[in-house]
């Protein structure tokens, strides 16, 4: 499975999507921060670290699918069979490969954002341990977004229709469990959670429905 | 090393393959020659595991490729039609990958090195697999089942993208890989020369096999099947 990793690795850093998606995503939390330091009126937001924290959700929940939509190599149906009987690995290792890969790139671009994070959290003064916590819980984005993707981009054909669905899928989970706010639980590790349950589901039903070809006649 | 017992194959209607019977030694080369939709290609998926039979039992090494797909896809490889799909990946980076790939998988059969391939297949090392063209895609398809070097290698019209120099270059290749005791079924189309390098040929037409003759030792080069110990099929 290390093989299927390193590659999708190598494939996703050869994607221009992913330098475009990270300076997109740090140059707009900058300029909220830097632009508008004294801080606009948003619902939650307390202070400028607290602002800063809701504008970073809402951008990686808008470009983090973006960039796994785009980026990781496009494998479903039959060509994840032929690359399960070509590696000798079950399509739900081929997927699990695809997620760690894609997780640890969006984790890349989310943590990029943290020197901006720094300076907001200095004007605010906010304690370092609280940032820490927070940086763990959004965490839990990439391992949703990673999950809900490689799920979209095996159910339909091309990457627009997995971007959309991604895009719509994670915004809806987000949504929701900032709504309801599960008792106890961060949205952030609600969303980690929510990740892990689906990819555990698409594992399991990759064995099941990718074992052979679509049974056509040659 | 292979045995089909009433092989069938329907999809739908249509009736694919009917109750092939077949046998293949360990090291034995079969070629497999017949109209199109004669079955070849079925009959090659479902070896490879990548069909399901729709009746009949298919054994490699005795183990029931239905009931152990993914143990049986770790002893062989199956070059297809479909070529490979490089994803932005060199021809080096590529065939590093499936060799990795493999060895992982405890396939420690991989014997040659990547270099060794790439120089004796004549492939540029940098450039994109995508970007290449039929025939080089082909060479590295079959330079990557020569790299891990299986137990069972399954080929479907190996040649048919490759030039006369190629062809003869992986025929030795292939011989060479048979004699080492690799099991090979190559389908070819009616007409591709076979005999120098298939201890049998079997003749399929609409899903039947129609003939499953030896090939004479006057013809075949390499080790004749009568040295193989037929008894291991």
């Amino acid at each position: 499975m290390r093989a299927v990793v390193v590659r999708e690795l190598v494939v996703i850093a050869r994607r221009p999507a992913l330098a475009m998606v990270t300076v997109t995503y740090v140059a707009l939390l900058a300029g909220f921060v830097f632009a508008w330091e004294d801080g606009v009126p948003m619902p939650g937001g307390s202070n400028l670290y607290e602002q800063a924290r809701l504008v970073q959700w809402g951008l990686l929940a808008v470009c983090l699918p973006w960039a796994a939509a785009r980026c990781p190599a496009l494998d479903r149906g039959d060509d994840l069979v032929l690359a399960s009987a070509l590696t000798a690995l079950r399509p739900s290792s081929l997927l699990l490969a695809k997620a760690i890969a894609l997780f640890a790139v969006l984790t890349l671009v989310a943590v990029a954002g943290l020197p901006v994070v720094i300076v907001a959290q200095q004007i605010a003064a906010v304690s370092t341990p609280q940032v820490l916590r927070d940086l763990v819980y959004l965490l839990g984005l990439p391992l949703l977004v990673s999950a809900v993707t490689l799920s979209w981009m095996v159910v339909v054909s091309g990457r627009l229709g997995a971007w959309l669905g991604a895009s719509g899928s994670v915004g809806l989970v987000i949504v929701l469990l900032w709504r309801w706010r599960p008792v106890g639980l961060d949205v952030g590790l609600a969303s980690a959670l929510v990740g892990l349950t689906l990819a555990v589901w698409l594992a399991s039903w990759s064995d099941r429905s990718l074992r052979y070809l679509a049974d056509r006649n040659t | 090393m292979i045995r089909t017992t009433r092989l069938t194959k329907r999809f739908g209607p249509t009736v694919a393959l009917a109750d092939i019977d077949l046998q293949i030694a360990r090291g034995e080369c079969l070629g497999l020659t017949g109209p199109n939709g004669g079955g070849r290609t079925t009959l090659l998926r479902i070896l490879a595991t990548l069909l399901r039979p729709s009746a009949g039992l298919v054994e490699i090494d005795g183990t029931d490729v239905v009931g152990h797909a993914h143990q049986v896809r770790s002893r062989l490889v199956y070059v297809g039609g479909e070529g490979p799909k490089g994803d932005g990946l060199g021809v080096r980076e590529y065939l590093t990958f499936v060799a990795d790939a493999r060895r992982a998988r405890g396939n420690t059969a991989v014997r040659p090195g990547v270099d060794d391939v790439l120089d004796r297949a004549n492939l540029p090392a940098d450039t994109s697999v995508d970007a290449l063209s039929a025939g080089l895609r082909q060479r590295v398809a079959l330079a990557a089942a020569l790299l891990i070097a299986p137990a069972v290698m399954l080929l479907d019209d190996p040649f048919q993208s490759l030039d006369s120099a190629a062809r003869g270059l992986f025929t030795e290749w292939l011989r060479e890989t048979r004699d080492s005791g690799t099991t090979l079924v190559v389908a070819f189309n009616d007409g591709t020369p076979t005999k120098t390098l298939c201890h049998r040929v079997a003749r399929l037409d609409r899903g039947r096999l129609i003939s499953d003759s030896l090939v004479a030792p006057t013809e075949l080069q390499g080790t004749p099947l009568a040295a193989l110990g037929k008894g291991e099929a």
